[in-house]
Order: structure tokens, then C-alpha cells, then sequence
């Protein structure tokens, strides 16, 4: 199987760093933007099967880079990254394949879940 | 006598003792003797001796000379030196001290004896000389008069201190002067001449005077005695005495004794002194004159010189006063040879003696023959006259009886000029006080008239003699007039009375009534008598009586109300005002045909007739007012048949004499009233009913009298007062408020606001305040005061209710605000929080061995994992990373439940698992830790016992996670003040299910809650925690969580020391 390509969207550097490492570490191919723009150039450009977005970004918000990046992407898993733990996706979104697995809480308590989180939603087409 | 004592001063032993030996021989005694001065003076003073024998030179200080002389200074004992040398310089100093003697030693016997015997002989003789002069002194000097020697030229030689007393002249002011000076100048000469033959040897005694210092004369008795030396005159001694009172009581007595001989003699009557012997002492001139051949009467028997009898006198008033001690008086004849020439009256004054015996007898005697004499006189034209007297006795008892007949004719003359008189002033009485004019004219000419027409008219009565009437009318009709009418009568009648116009002096026209009557009807020219009344006044008020009757009578007829009259036997309509048309719609004639049937409502009607015989039997009685009214409301019928409601104000109408002829009354148509009365009867229902039921509490007070006249259910509810709990404003501020100064403060300002209110029109105020309430519970309520005129409503507003929601509500703002800051924070936090995680997650994965890339990288860069891995455990380096992701974690657990809790206030219901929920909620308690408070509860050891067969129970998870919160808060706080040693604080939560409802018992061990306040632990603003330590809300919230809005219970069981549990049951069905 190959590598899952996961692109991380946040503007903590270090969090993208960190997050980058752990799972190359585990298998998955990485890249990472730290604006919303940025990310949706990088997705224009290349394909990916997953998408790990915070929510507040500088230039936009993380919910408008899904739906932009699903139009680009229709086969891309997205998955929301916020430190809110209110967060509940809205209809729309819900529409475009968010549901609670989707949601992934700041801070990440436990890495290896999250990449079977991914895992299971990349695999589940 | 006794043997002479002697004291031997020697200091040489030898010699003491011999010259002891020599006196004990010559029969002296020794006293003792001393070798030194000072010992000498000792035994001198000590032991008195009658010489002292000193030797001059003596061992000590102080040698013999100067003993003597101390010794000598006290007292007066011979001293006799002994001496052996006699030098000059010692003698004199010796002699100084007056010695007796000296003696040279050796001293033989025989000097020895002489000397002391003469000695002692010269000092007794001394003594004795020395009492003498004292005595003599001490007899001069104290006797009263005064001595005075005067030498043969008459100088003053001696003079004794008395000449002070007696002369003012001081003795030695005298000596040396001449005695002669002193003596006063008319007496100069005899005194010259006593001294003259003084100097013969004759001792002489004499009074003269001298002139003292101060000029005063004083009289001296002298008695002279002449000395003579060697038959030579030389002086005398003269004796002094002060005579001068004596002289001057003499004079003074001579004196009075002149007076009196003069008085004596001068008294026209007799005076005879007596003896108690009966003898004649004194007599004056006039006795003298009258005894003359008995001369001298004095030392003759009084009843032998005055009476020429050999014995005294029975009659004798002398004899008398002498046994009686009393004055006593009698007349006895005056005998002399001839015969009885008189009489005297003889007055004896008794004088008694020291002892209060009669001494003697003074006889005062009057002569009064000239009055016997006399006296006889009287006594014969005495008898005379009473012959005289007889005889004019029988003439006035004959002109008695004529007089009497005269009398009786004068009396019945009298009683007929009384008659007269009588009559005449009756006449004269009435004329004067008749209130009419009278007067009586002659064919119109007037002839006499009385005061009162003078008066009436203005006119004298000497203006109105002799004038035609007509002067006293003002025009010729009324004179006319007058003249024909009357006239006319009298022919008629006898008598004429008409009503004319009088004119005054003054011009004024007055109202009369003439009356006349003929004196004889016969003859009319004989004069006609006539009474004129001014009857002005009278018409005046007739007239005015007439306008005011006019007045009534309009006013009667124009008011609203009917006034009528009822007979008081048929209640018939005697009178009626035109009203009555108003009110019952009857005409006025047509209601004399009515009868009380026909305007009453049979009902009322026996009432009213009930109410006339009350009244007529109470009539006349003591205390009952005749004019007293009675107001009565009925209801009549109208002409039209239907019914008028009235009310009637009734009162007796009475006859001059005060029976009752009718009823007399106003009434009128209140139907009007009564309609409105009832509408405002039926208004009041309404509004008493709506307050009644009203859920708004209101109480409505009377501002005069503070009573509270009405509250209503919806307020007792509150405070639990009912009206009869409170009746006053007063007993509501006693009830509600305990404190003496609270309740005067919301009492003052209760008041200050009622009088605002009427001084301003303010009507509304509001104000919170605590009550307590009748189950002595206290509750927060608002007052609405509203001021309605006499009165005053408050309307009560519970605040408790409010006040917890408030609190919710508060701390509800205080978690969310709470929360939002929290949630902002949290998210704050969360990024680095994750790159702490994160960082440590890629970390440790970077160095699992199971990682290919990490391998290859170690070998690639000279090492492998293995080693790289054990330097890091060996190091501590791995540890440290984990340790740093536990604290990672701990971190972020920490921050989700703070989220979690801080999420906005769900009220909603959902089902939940109350086990979790716990668990969550003692987390969150466990971050609580709070200097303030002094409590940690991570000190406390948690024990859970829960159910895990509990199913989800449906309730709100905020509220019941605050409610377990603040059970736990509690608890904490609570064993935060156990200070026993080797105490530690447990809490045990059980969670569990029974029937209908799920239960949560958490359990402290810590001091417990007395049974007393587990009742109130439960209310609003209890607390007793400290301030500032907690509102003392958090159990009333929770309450109000599980009671009201879960429809639970949370209850508490504790007993004192034994801790606490709390339980807190929730339905398992939903709540509705």
C-alpha cells in the first residue's frame, strides 16, 4: 500500500513540524502549509488523501479551505484540528462528509490514535 | 532653836575635817562638805543650809568667789570666806558677792563662832527686818486710803500708791511739792489752820476737799498724826480717805429731805406718821394747826393727842391697817377742848417693814366738815322735793285723762288725712309711673299732664299748661281726626281709643295710641282724662315681624325639602310647603285628604307609629328636651304609586302651654342617596373581593389611628400574620421587627413619610427591608407604600424568592463570565499544550527502535539507536521525557475540565451518568485549592461506592455538577476545621438507586451540624462561615436546583462531632 498523503494546514509552525514528524515517522507522506492560501495552492497543485486543518487561520477560516479544498479534492478527507472543544461542525460541512470523527481536539493527547483516525477514514473511501 | 546648819567648801581635806570637828563642838551641825565650786553651788541649792563656809581657792574650775556669786544669785545664804592670802584684787572681787565675813585661815575656834554666829544672827535679823517692811509695805500699799507724810513745811514727803486712785496724781509725781497745792481753794484756809495746830501735837481729823488731776473735786477725810524727834515738830502722817460719794449722798439726801419737809408741810390735808406703837413719829403743819392745844404732838399716843382717850380707837382705821397690813379709811370727828367742831376722813397706809410686818402707820387726813355739812344740806331739800313730787304727781294724772280724750280725736283725725294723703299719693304713683302719657285737658285745653307725657312729648309741663292740644299734632287732619273719632266713641262706649301721629318739641312724629274717658260722662266740659301710649317702637316691629313672616313664608315655600305639620290625633296634613309636590308628586290641596296610609309603606308605617307613642310617652319626663327631633328614614309612596325612599326630621309642635298639637317636620327624597350608597356598597364588595382573592399581598392601614383596618390571605401567606395578630401598626412593628432601634428607625421614617404625603401630595415610596415573620423565620421583602388620602396601602413583595434566583443568577454571570474567560484561556493554552504533547509524542517515537528511518540515521551518523538509547536512560533523559508528557497531560486533562464545566448553562435535561459525573466534578474540586478558604482538597481522601448498575438518570449536568461541587466545597471548608491531633479528612460518595429515585450520598467525617440548624441550613443567606468566606447561598441553590427544577430532594443527616451526610435524590422519570 502506498503511503497515505496527509497535508497539515496550521499556523504553528512548530505544530506542523511536530506533526509532520511523528507521522512520516509512521509511514505517512507529509507536507505542510501555514496559511489557508497556502494550503489551497499546495492542493491545487498535488493530491492528497488527507487534510489535517485548524480551524483559525490567519488569512481565512479553517471551514472555508475544506469546502474550497473538497471542490479541488472531492476524494480528500479532511479533518478539523481546534482547541475548542464545543466545535460542532455545521450543516454544510456536515453535508461535504464532517461528522465527529472528523474532529480532532487540541492539544493531541495520543498521536497513534490520530493516525488510525486517519487510517480508518482514508481507507473507508 | 534649831542648830545652825553650815556647808564647808574646802578642798583640802585636812582642813574640812578640822574645821568640821571645831564646829560640831560649837553645836553647829555640818551639813557635808565639798572640795570644788560647782559641787558648792549644788549642795547650797540642794540642801538650803543657814551658812556656808567657802574657801576662796578650790580645785576645779570655778573657784570659791565665783561660787558665791552663783549661789548668791539664787538665793540669800550667808557666806563667810576662808582665806589664806588676801590680796587686793581678790577682795574686791570677794566683796562683790556681799560676804558675811572672811575668816584667815588657819582658823582658829573663837573667829570661827563669832563670825557665823554673828552671821547667822545679822542674816535672821536681816529676814525678819525684811518681813516686817514687806508687811508694812504690803499694809500701805493695799489699803484703800492714802498715806502722806509732810514735813514741817508742808512738802509732800511720802506718798502711798493710792493717791493714784484717788487724785490721778501718780505718788512721785507729788513728792517734793507742797500739800497745799492740792487742796481746793475754799478749803484752803481750814486746812491751813488743822496744820497749824497739828504742828502743837494735836491730832486732828477733818474733811476737806482736793482737786484731782482731772480737775474733779474730791472730798477727803484726814486724819492728822504729828511726829516729833527730839520734841521737834517734824512731820506728819496723814491719813487719806476718799469721802467724796459719801459727801455727795449726803447732799443728795439733805437735799430730798428739804424737798419732802416742804411737800410735807406744804399739804393742805394732815399727815401723821405713826409708830407700830401708836405714837406719833411726824406730823405735818396742817395736823399741827388742827391739834395746836396738843403741841408737840410728836411722841404722844395718837389716840391720846387726836382723840383725848386713854386707848385707841375701834373706829380707828390706824388700828385697823395694823392688824389688816392693808389701807383702810374712816370719817371720825374732830374733837378739840370745845367739843366736836368737824369731821375727817382718815386714810391709814400701813408701811411695812424688812420683814413685811407694819413698821408704822401714815395717816392722811382730810378735812371734811365742809362736805358733811353740805351733804346734810342735800339730804333736807332731798325731802323737800319729795314732798313736791307727790303733789305734782296727782295734777299730772288729771291732765293724763284729759289727754287722752284729745288723743283719740287725734288719732281718727289722722287716720283720715293718711286716707287721703294715701289715696292722693297713689294717684300721684301711678300718674309717675305709668308708661303712658296722662293728661287731661278742658275742652281740648290741657290742664295737667304726668312726667311720662312730658317725655314723650318733649315738653314741660309748664309748656303744656294751658295749651290746645293741638300743639301736639302735626297736621290739622290728625287733630281733626283724633277729636272727631274719639268723640264718637265716648258717645258710644264711655271710652275712646284711637291710633294717631303725635308731633315732639323736637319735630320728630311718634306712633300713639290715645285713650279718653270723660270724668263725668254727663259733662263732657268737666274734662276728659286720656292716655297716650308711643306705640312707634311697636309699629316698627309689627312691620319688621311682617317682613320677616314674608320671608319664611317665601323660603318655606321655595325650598326643596317639604316642611309640614301632621295633627298629632289623626296624622292628618295640617300644613305642607309646595315641595311635597316634588317629593311625593301630591298637590298641596291635595294632600289634606290624605292619610298616613296613603303616603307610607305599611311597614314603615308601624314603625313611625310606634316611634309617635314612644315619643308622646316619654313626654314631660324629667330630663327629656321638649324641642328634642328624632330623624327617621322611610319610604313613601308616590302619587304615581311608586316608591320614594325619605328621610324625615320630626320634633313636636306645642300650644302656649306646651301640649303637644302636632308634629312637626321636613322631609326629604334621598333616593338619590340611597342609590348611590348602594352602588358604593356594591363597589366596595368588588374591591374587597379583589383584594381578598388578589395574589398581591396588601394591607391597607388608617393613617389617624394606625390600625390596620384590612389585609388580605395573599400577605398572611407571606409573614403568617392575620388581623387579629395585628391589629396596629404598632403591634405589626414589634412583631416584625425585634429590634428596638430597627423598628424605631422604620417606624420614624413610616411616619415622616405619612407626613410628607399630606404636606407634599407624595404619594409612593418603596423600600426593602427583613420582617420576621410569625414562625419567627425571617424573610426579605420589598414594601410599596401607596398614600391614599386618610389612608395608607402597602403592598408586600416577597424578595427571598427573588433574592435566590438573583444569587443563581449572579453566580450563573459569574460562571459564564467565568466560563468565557476560562474557554479563552483553554484555547490560549491549548496550542502550546500540544507542541508540548506533540513535541514529546515525535520525540519518544524518534527514538523507538521500531522506527527503520530512526536506525538508519544513528548508524548513518556513526552510533546506533541501542547506544544512543541507553545514554539517554542512563541519563534520566527518557524519564524526563516522559515525565514532561505526564505533565503534558495532566495539563490538558485540567484545561478540558475547566472547559467543560465552563460551558454556557444548560438547563436542558438530558439523561446522564451521574457516576461520571461525579468523578468529573471531584476533579475539578480537586483544582481547588484556595489560600482564602484554608482548605486543600487534595488532602482529602475521596471513597467512592458507586452503584454501577445506576442508569443514565435525566437532569441538567451543570446544575447537579454544582450541586455536587458545592456539597464537596462544603464538606472541605468543614474539615478544614478539624484540629484534632492524627485527624484526616474523608469523603465518601455513594451513588446509588431506590424506587423511583437515584440518590448521591456524600459523606464527610468532619464536625458535623447540630440537629438545630439542619432545618436552616437550607435557607437563603444562612451561614456559618465568617464573611467574606461565602454568601451563604451556595445550599439555598443547590435547594433550588434539586427541589425545584429536578423535582428532587437533597436532605442532610449529621449529628454533632459526627460529620455530615448529604443526600441528593433525583427522579429517574423525567421531571415535567
Amino acid at each position: 500500500m502506498s503511503e497515505i498523503r496527509v497535508i497539515i494546514i496550521d499556523d504553528e509552525k512548530m505544530i506542523t513540524r511536530m506533526l509532520k514528524g511523528y507521522l512520516e515517522d509512521h509511514g505517512f507522506a507529509v507536507k505542510t502549509a501555514h496559511t489557508g492560501g497556502e494550503g489551497l495552492a499546495l492542493l491545487a497543485r498535488e493530491p492528497f488523501d488527507a487534510a489535517i486543518i485548524d480551524l483559525r487561520l490567519p488569512d481565512m477560516d479553517g471551514s472555508e479551505v475544506i469546502t474550497r479544498g473538497i471542490e479541488i479534492q472531492p476524494h480528500i478527507k479532511c479533518f478539523i484540528h481546534t482547541g475548542s472543544i464545543d466545535y460542532m461542525p455545521s450543516e454544510d460541512l456536515v453535508s461535504m462528509g464532517i461528522d465527529l470523527d472528523s474532529i480532532i481536539h487540541k492539544p493531541i493527547l495520543n498521536m497513534e490514535d490520530i493516525c488510525r483516525m486517519i487510517e480508518k477514514k482514508v481507507k473507508k473511501g | 532653836m534649831s542648830k545652825a546648819k553650815i556647808l564647808i567648801v574646802e578642798d583640802e581635806l585636812v582642813i574640812a575635817l578640822s574645821i568640821q570637828k571645831s564646829l560640831e563642838s560649837l553645836d553647829y551641825e555640818v551639813t557635808g562638805f565639798v572640795a570644788t565650786g560647782e559641787e558648792a553651788v549644788d549642795k547650797a541649792l540642794g540642801q538650803n543650809p543657814d551658812l556656808i563656809l567657802m574657801d576662796i581657792i578650790l580645785s576645779g574650775a570655778i573657784d570659791g568667789i565665783e561660787a558665791a556669786r552663783r549661789i548668791r544669785k539664787k538665793t540669800d545664804i550667808p557666806i563667810i570666806y576662808l582665806t589664806a592670802n588676801a590680796d587686793s584684787a581678790t577682795v574686791d572681787r570677794a566683796r562683790d558677792t556681799l560676804p558675811y565675813g572672811y575668816l584667815n585661815k588657819p582658823v582658829n575656834e573663837r573667829d570661827l563662832f563669832t563670825n557665823i554666829d554673828s552671821s547667822i544672827y545679822k542674816h535672821r535679823m536681816e529676814l525678819r527686818i525684811g518681813e516686817s517692811e514687806q508687811k508694812y509695805r504690803d499694809l500701805i500699799e493695799n489699803i484703800n486710803d492714802i498715806i502722806l507724810t509732810v514735813d514741817e513745811n508742808g512738802t509732800i514727803t511720802y506718798a502711798s500708791p493710792q493717791v493714784y486712785e484717788v487724785s490721778g496724781y501718780k505718788a512721785d509725781e507729788i513728792l517734793g511739792n507742797n500739800f497745799i497745792n492740792y487742796i481746793y481753794s475754799e478749803d484752803r484756809n481750814k486746812v491751813l489752820q488743822i496744820y497749824a495746830e497739828s504742828k502743837t501735837g494735836v491730832k486732828k481729823t477733818d474733811e476737806y476737799r482736793v482737786i484731782a488731776k482731772s480737775g474733779d473735786v474730791v472730798w477727803l477725810h484726814t486724819s492728822g498724826r504729828p511726829r516729833f524727834i527730839e520734841g521737834r515738830f517734824r512731820s506728819i502722817s496723814i491719813i487719806l480717805s476718799d469721802i467724796t460719794k459719801q459727801k455727795k449722798a449726803e447732799e443728795a439726801a439733805k437735799k430730798q429731805e428739804a424737798f419732802l419737809g416742804a411737800v410735807f408741810d406744804s399739804i393742805q390735808d394732815g399727815i401723821s406718821v405713826l409708830d407700830s406703837d401708836f405714837r406719833i413719829v411726824r406730823v405735818n403743819e396742817t395736823m399741827k394747826k388742827w391739834y395746836s392745844h396738843m403741841l408737840p404732838l410728836e411722841g404722844k399716843r395718837c389716840y391720846e393727842a387726836y382723840h383725848m382717850r386713854g386707848e385707841r380707837c375701834e373706829i380707828c382705821p390706824s388700828s385697823r391697817a395694823f392688824e389688816t397690813g392693808k389701807l383702810e379709811a374712816d370719817i371720825v370727828p374732830l374733837i378739840v377742848p370745845e367739843g366736836q367742831v368737824g369731821w375727817l376722813e382718815v386714810f391709814s397706809f400701813p408701811m411695812l417693814g424688812e420683814r413685811g410686818n407694819v413698821s408704822g402707820i401714815v395717816e392722811y387726813v382730810r378735812d371734811i366738815t365742809a362736805r358733811e355739812n353740805a351733804e346734810d344740806e342735800i339730804r333736807r331739800k332731798n325731802d323737800e322735793l319729795v314732798a313736791a313730787n307727790e303733789e305734782l304727781q296727782t295734777i299730772i294724772e288729771e291732765v293724763e285723762e284729759t289727754n287722752q280724750e284729745f288723743e283719740k280725736k287725734n288719732k281718727e283725725l289722722l287716720r283720715t288725712q293718711s286716707d287721703l294723703a294715701h289715696r292722693e299719693a297713689l294717684l300721684q304713683s301711678i300718674f309717675r309711673a305709668a308708661p303712658a302719657g296722662i293728661g287731661m285737658v278742658h275742652k281740648r285745653v290741657i290742664s295737667w299732664t304726668n312726667k311720662m307725657l312730658c317725655t314723650m312729648t318733649g315738653y314741660t309741663e309748664t309748656e303744656l299748661y294751658g295749651q290746645n292740644a293741638r300743639i301736639l299734632y302735626p297736621t290739622d287732619e290728625d287733630y281733626e281726626y283724633v277729636g272727631r273719632e274719639k268723640y264718637a266713641q265716648i258717645d258710644v262706649r264711655g271710652t275712646g281709643s284711637v291710633e294717631t301721629r303725635w308731633k315732639r318739641k323736637d319735630g320728630t312724629i311718634i306712633d300713639i295710641l290715645l285713650s279718653s274717658t270723660p270724668l263725668e260722662l254727663s259733662n263732657l266740659d268737666a274734662g276728659v282724662v286720656f292716655t297716650a301710649l308711643d306705640i312707634t317702637e311697636l309699629k316698627r316691629v309689627e312691620q319688621a315681624l311682617a317682613e320677616t313672616v314674608e320671608k319664611y313664608r317665601l323660603l318655606a315655600e321655595n325650598i326643596p325639602y317639604n316642611m309640614f305639620v301632621l295633627d298629632i290625633n289623626t296624622f292628618k296634613y295640617m300644613y305642607t310647603s309646595p315641595a311635597i309636590t316634588n317629593i311625593l308628586g301630591y298637590n298641596v290641596n291635595e294632600v289634606f285628604k290624605l292619610t298616613l296610609d296613603d303616603v307610607i309603606q305599611p311597614l314603615d308605617l308601624v314603625r313611625v307609629k310606634k316611634i309617635v307613642k314612644e315619643e308622646i310617652a316619654k313626654d314631660g319626663q324629667p330630663g327629656v328636651d321638649p324641642n328634642r327631633i328624632r330623624n327617621l328614614e322611610l319610604e313613601q309612596i308616590h302619587k304615581n304609586g311608586s316608591i320614594i325612599a325619605t328621610e324625615l326630621t320630626v320634633k313636636f309642635l306645642r300650644d302656649n302651654d306646651g301640649k303637644i298639637i302636632g308634629i312637626l317636620g321636613i322631609s326629604r327624597d334621598i333616593s338619590e342617596r340611597k342609590r348611590t350608597q348602594i352602588a358604593l356598597e356594591e363597589s366596595e364588595k368588588k374591591f374587597r373581593m379583589i383584594i381578598e382573592n388578589s395574589p398581591i399581598p396588601i394591607c391597607i392601614m388608617d393613617n389617624k389611628t394606625g390600625n390596620i383596618i384590612y389585609l388580605n390571605e395573599a400577605i398572611t401567606k407571606i409573614h403568617g400574620y392575620t388581623m387579629d395578630d395585628i391589629s396596629n401598626i404598632t403591634e405589626w412593628e414589634e412583631a416584625a421587627y425585634p429590634d428596638p432601634a430597627y423598628r424605631k428607625r422604620n417606624s420614624d421614617g413610616l411616619k415622616e413619610a405619612i407626613r410628607d404625603y399630606s404636606a407634599k401630595g407624595r404619594g409612593f415610596r418603596t423600600y426593602e427591608i427583613d420582617i420576621r415573620c410569625k414562625n419567627d423565620s425571617y424573610k426579605r421583602v420589598e414594601f410599596q407604600v401607596m398614600f391614599m388620602g386618610d389612608q395608607t396601602v402597602f403592598i408586600l413583595n416577597d424578595l427571598t424568592e427573588k433574592k435566590i434566583q438573583q444569587e443563581m443568577m449572579i453566580q450563573t454571570e459569574k460562571m459564564t463570565s467565568l466560563g468565557g474567560m476560562a474557554a479563552g484561556m483553554a484555547h490560549e493554552i491549548n496550542n502550546p499544550l500540544g507542541i508540548i504533547l506533540q513535541g514529546i509524542q515525535g520525540a519518544l517515537s524518534r527514538l523507538d527502535p521500531g522506527v527503520k528511518k530512526n536506525r538508519e540515521t544513528a548508524v548513518k551518523l556513526g552510533t546506533d539507536l541501542d547506544t544512543i538509547l541507553a545514554y539517554l536512560k542512563e541519563r534520566d533523559i527518557l524519564e524526563y521525557l516522559n515525565g514532561i508528557q505526564d505533565a503534558g497531560l495532566r495539563a490538558a486533562k485540567i484545561i478540558i475540565n475547566m472547559l467543560q464545566f465552563s460551558r454556557r448553562s444548560e438547563t436542558s435535561i438530558a439523561p446522564v451518568d451521574i457516576n461520571l459525573l461525579i468523578d468529573k466534578t471531584v476533579e475539578i474540586a480537586s483544582n481547588d485549592y484556595d489560600l482564602k478558604k484554608k482548605y486543600d482538597f487534595k488532602m482529602i481522601r475521596i471513597i467512592r461506592e458507586y452503584d454501577p448498575k445506576l442508569p443514565k438518570v435525566p437532569c441538567s449536568e451543570t446544575g447537579i455538577e454544582q450541586v455536587v461541587l458545592n456539597l464537596l466545597k462544603n464538606s472541605s471548608q468543614a474539615m478544614a476545621t478539624m484540629k484534632t491531633e492524627g485527624y484526616r479528612p474523608v469523603i465518601t460518595i455513594e451513588t446509588g438507586m431506590d424506587g423511583k429515585y437515584a440518590h448521591i450520598k456524600i459523606t464527610d467525617n468532619g464536625p458535623g451540624i447540630e440537629k438545630s440548624f439542619q432545618k436552616q441550613i437550607f435557607e437563603p443567606f444562612y451561614t456559618t462561615k465568617g464573611v467574606g468566606m461565602g454568601t451563604g447561598l451556595g445550599l439555598s441553590v443547590s435547594y433550588h436546583i434539586i427541589a425545584k427544577i429536578h423535582k428532587g430532594q437533597i436532605s442532610v443527616e449529621s449529628d454533632a462531632g459526627k460529620g455530615a451526610t448529604f443526600t441528593i435524590k433525583l427522579p429517574i422519570k423525567r421531571p415535567k
